[in-house]
């Protein structure tokens, strides 16, 4: 059986992109690294590892030690806004909800992926920005 | 034409094959070991491939502001033989990295020790002449 120029341009072109195709996920999945706070000169360091698990995101903010679980996630694939909610610890004990909004962009870059918007985290408001890691 | 075809195809394969021997370099090429780093910070990405591992940290830096180092290691294959697993190390954890600068001065680095936060050292399959143990292939 001879193997047509065709087909054999199709496999040798699936052998290379093969490798390719293996390294790509849902584009929130990673680790996000960045700032957020209420103001320019306040800002704070900010981890975010989000997973794409059972057609759900899921994450963690700040995985380590004091690791807060991500408990809601919603998006909208038509715009790419996606909201994150959590049960922060506060400053003065406890914990307030947080609740993060914003817009994922450059969605085809995995050097320069960003996810930017702005919180709530108890009555305090502010903006955070986040890249891929 | 049957020729030009074949030696088509074959380049096509070569360069696609390739790309990872490229990523393979000698040590002294890329770090400069009389520029030694000793650093600190959270593990924010690790990433399992050849020829090399890496693996992310946030340092504090004197200013307060945080940077984020990448750091070669050796292959996967290496780092199983010094006694690494896939679990050894998690995004979150803090760790403790010796090894040398690179000479461009970004930041990057190639490790020869890591401090685990449990205390534990692990050679990190460095690619530095004289870095214990040696890897043998």
């Amino acid at each position: 059986m001879r193997l047509s120029r065709f087909g054999f341009c199709v496999l040798a072109g699936l052998a290379v992109a093969g490798p390719l195709v293996a390294q790509t996920g849902h584009p929130v999945k990673g680790s996000w690294l960045g700032y957020w706070g209420p103001s320019e000169s306040e800002r704070h360091r900010i981890l975010l590892v989000l997973d794409w698990e059972n057609r759900e995101i899921t994450g963690t903010i700040n995985p380590g030690p004091n690791a807060v679980p991500v408990d809601r996630t919603e998006i909208d694939y038509s715009t790419w806004v996606l909201t994150i909610e959590a049960d922060m610890p506060v400053a003065s004990g406890g914990t307030a909800r947080y609740v993060a909004t914003g817009k994922i962009e450059n969605l085809g870059s995995w050097v320069n992926r960003r996810y930017s918007g702005t919180y709530r985290h108890g009555d305090e408001t502010g903006t955070f920005l986040v890249t891929l890691n | 034409m049957r020729m030009r075809f074949t030696v088509a195809i074959a380049s096509v394969v070569a360069l696609g094959s390739s790309v990872p021997v490229l990523a393979h370099h000698s040590f002294a090429a890329e770090f400069d070991s009389d520029n030694p780093i000793d650093l600190t910070g959270t593990v924010t990405k690790i990433e399992w491939m050849n020829p090399h591992t890496f693996i992310y940290i946030d340092v504090e830096n004197e200013q307060g502001k945080y940077e984020n180092w990448a750091l070669e290691m050796g292959s996967p294959n290496g780092l199983m033989r010094r006694g690494w697993t896939r679990n050894t190390l998690k995004v979150g954890d803090v760790v403790s990295v010796t090894g040398s600068r690179a000479r461009d001065g970004t930041l990057k680095g190639n490790a020869r020790a890591v401090m685990l936060a449990s205390g534990e050292r692990l050679f990190s399959g460095s690619s530095q002449p004289g870095a214990e143990p040696q890897e043998s292939n």
